[in-house]
């Protein structure tokens, strides 16, 4: 075994003074395993058979709101409520983005948010959302977007009063993906007892990547659905090619989970051995001042940190 | 002994201009990356637009491996093999990664 690992990363006269790791043989082996990954993954019947894999995310409408009111109480501001008409409104969004295959606040339509709203009868004065994709849990959710200055303007915004969520998965710019949309508003003509209540002009819509929205006062007074807050939601198994679940859970099992991170723990423990095993070919190739045909070896290094950067920014979730 | 010195100036110089050569091809290589990178990150939430981001490194890597050992005279099939080998490595990974 220690000659093994020798010659695979140290080169040496056993070794054609070239790290194991490198030669051509090896790197067909790791093609090969990337293939046979890529195969599977693509395969969405093998997937999906018995339920092993497909989209199961730990993100839940009772933790999202848990965590949302606590970034409040934490700012010194009342908690929301779950209100049904919001959370059918994100639901439609949710809906809306995967059939029409897009990533935004605006429909390419022209369809809006408060659209939305305005279908489900939620009859505001101010509304705003907020967005989320590709996270695996809700707290991770909230932290980003805490982290944006524009959307904890949102969720730290003392006009509103009521909050609605939805989750939903799907196929989205051809990845499958589980949205997160968070919708706020304030009822027409209902007063905040709260020490931001001296909101009244009618504000018109901000075209920003968090949008807020108010609608004048005039209209008839409505009177919202206020639901109970549901600490624990009926854990539901997504899969993929579903549609919508808003007020429902998805928890993984320890399997699906282990298989949803395998590509990119593969990724990451690939290159990173390859890292490993440039800088020790480079490092003993200098000492025994071996002179190689080989790969330049300070292309290879732009070429991994390329791939882990790409890692790091492409395979985390985005917040709009 | 004027025409040793002079000999020697002439060979430090191409040994200069051949490392000098060497930066322009790494920063090339470099600034690309960094540019591709900035991509990834200004189109994130849509990966298919990344993958094709991805793709195109790939290639111009491929390319700029190939460029590069010919300028250096040093070309091989198994140099070669082993830049198209570690793209296509790379690409059916961050495939299964990125549209999965």
């Amino acid at each position: 075994m220690k000659s093994f690992l020798h010659r695979f990363f140290i080169p040496s006269k056993h070794n054609n003074y070239r790290a194991h790791g490198l030669h051509i043989s090896s790197l067909t082996v790791y093609l090969i395993g990337a293939l046979v990954l890529s195969f599977t993954y693509s395969n969405n019947s093998l997937l999906t058979a018995g339920s092993v894999l497909g989209i199961a995310q730990d993100i839940t409408v009772g933790a999202l709101l848990d965590l949302t009111n606590k970034q409040r109480t934490n700012s010194g501001l009342p908690p929301l409520q779950l209100n049904t008409q919001l959370s059918s409104a994100a639901s439609g969004k949710c809906n809306k983005m995967l059939a029409d295959n897009f990533w935004a606040h605006y429909a390419p339509d022209g369809t809006t948010p408060w659209y939305f709203i305005n279908q489900a009868g939620y009859k505001y004065e101010t509304a705003g959302e907020n967005l989320a994709k590709d996270f695996n849990d809700s707290n991770s959710v909230v932290n980003a977007w805490m982290a944006s200055a524009t959307h904890a303007a949102n969720i730290l915004n003392g006009k509103y009063q009521d909050v609605g969520f939805a989750t939903c998965n799907g196929t989205l710019t051809g990845s499958e993906t589980t949205i997160v949309v968070q919708m706020f508003g304030k009822p027409v003509g209902n007063a905040v007892a709260t020490s931001f209540t001296n909101v009244a002009k009618a504000q018109e819509p901000i075209p920003t990547s968090v949008t807020i929205r108010t609608q004048p006062t005039s209209q008839p007074t409505p009177e919202p659905t206020q639901v109970a807050y549901i600490s624990e939601p009926a854990p539901t198994r997504s899969t993929i090619g579903s549609s919508l679940q808003a007020s429902t859970t998805a928890k993984p099992g320890l399997v699906a989970g282990i298989m949803r991170s395998l590509p990119k723990a593969a990724t990451f423990t690939l290159f990173g051995m390859l890292l490993a095993t440039l800088l020790l070919d480079v490092y003993y190739g200098y000492r025994l001042k071996a002179y190689r045909v080989v790969g330049n070896h300070m292309a290879h290094f732009i070429f991994v940190a390329f791939i882990l950067l790409s890692l790091l920014i492409a395979a985390k979730g985005v917040i709009l | 002994m004027s025409s040793e010195i002079s000999r020697l100036k002439t060979r430090n110089h191409i040994v200069t201009m051949k490392k000098h050569n060497h930066h322009v091809w790494y920063l090339v290589l470099a600034s690309i990356a960094v540019l591709l990178l900035s991509a990834l990150y200004v189109t994130r939430g849509n990966n298919q637009v990344q993958f094709y981001i991805i793709t195109l490194f790939m290639a111009i890597y491929v390319v700029w491996g190939i460029l590069h050992h010919i300028a250096n005279n040093n070309l091989r099939l198994s140099v070669v093999l082993e830049y198209i080998l570690l793209s296509a490595t790379a690409l059916f990974l961050l495939k299964t990664v990125l549209l999965k």
